[in-house]
């Protein structure tokens, strides 16, 4: 089983050990569509865009040898997620957002103020 | 001279802000990059909906019609099928349109994006990464996709008349 964490950090959200969200964050890493596996799933309890509480899956991959992932692949385990969190009895709304370990490395050209100061 | 927004073309820009290769991309290009996926999906979904409620019209005045689709009358359509409990003289259809995989995919892309969206536009901590956008940027190529293939098929039929 991987390692389930807490991303960011600061923002984790504990969820009690007998809910559908820990249930589904602890399938989570052990589902697998090809080389597509979640290193690590963060669970975090935010506000949508349309002012809803809402349950976010941080599912952290591994890099992928690309740009990204393998979009069937990544549907499949987006399929796969819905299935069960419809299953569990998940509250709605969720998200699944995809993402690396690491935050990217800040852009040479986002180290400055403003465009004037490049 | 009229130049019709295509949802290629959206995702065409969103694939060139997000970059490609070594370098690390800006993250203000990051965010109208998934700006940009999203708004290829609710483009071609509004062409969708009038294409579907206006069969016999010309593109000119499809994309017309266009303009009267909302981004929250869509959501919320998506909403059902992708998880969110419908009204209850829907729920029948509802879960009958669940069982068409194409269609899930388009509505959880539909929502997904629309909040990632958000996120990137006005979320000063949003914190993209190029993987996480290309994604995004793919699934709504993905979902355009699908939405051509299944143009006329039953059940995205009724999802496009609500």
């Amino acid at each position: 089983m991987g390692e389930i964490g807490l991303y960011p950090e600061a923002m984790a959200t504990s969820v009690a050990a007998d809910s559908p969200v820990h249930a589904l964050q602890h399938w989570l890493t052990d589902e697998r569509v090809g080389p597509l596996k979640p290193e690590r799933v963060d669970v975090i309890r935010g506000e949508d865009a349309d002012d809803r509480e809402a349950w976010y899956f941080y599912l952290i991959l591994p890099a992928p040898a690309g740009d990204t992932w393998d979009p069937e692949q990544f549907a499949q385990l987006q399929r796969e997620f819905r299935d069960k969190a419809l299953e569990l009895g998940l509250p709605y709304p969720w998200y699944v957002i995809p993402r690396t370990a690491a935050s990217d490395e800040v852009a040479e050209e986002d180290s400055v103020d403003s465009p004037d100061e490049a | 001279m009229k130049r019709p927004i295509r949802p290629e073309w959206l995702l065409r820009q969103a694939r060139e802000l997000a970059g490609s290769g070594v370098g690390q991309p800006r993250h203000t290009n990051l965010r109208r990059a998934t700006s940009a996926a999203y708004y290829a999906l609710f483009h071609e979904l509004t062409l969708s909906v009038v294409g579907h409620l206006l069969p016999g019209s010309s593109d000119d005045e499809k994309r017309k019609a266009a303009r009267r689709v909302s981004h929250a009358s869509i959501k919320s359509a998506a909403d059902w099928i992708a998880g969110d409990t419908p009204p209850k003289h829907l729920d029948v259809v509802v879960l009958r349109l669940r069982r068409n995989r194409d269609l899930t995919d388009v509505a959880q892309a539909f929502k997904e994006l629309q909040d990632e969206r958000e996120r990137a536009d006005y979320d000063h901590e949003a914190d993209l990464t190029r993987p996480g956008t290309h994604a995004r940027i793919e699934q709504a190529a993905r979902a355009v996709a699908l939405l051509r293939q299944n143009q006329g098929a039953e059940e995205f039929s009724s999802f496009l008349g609500w």
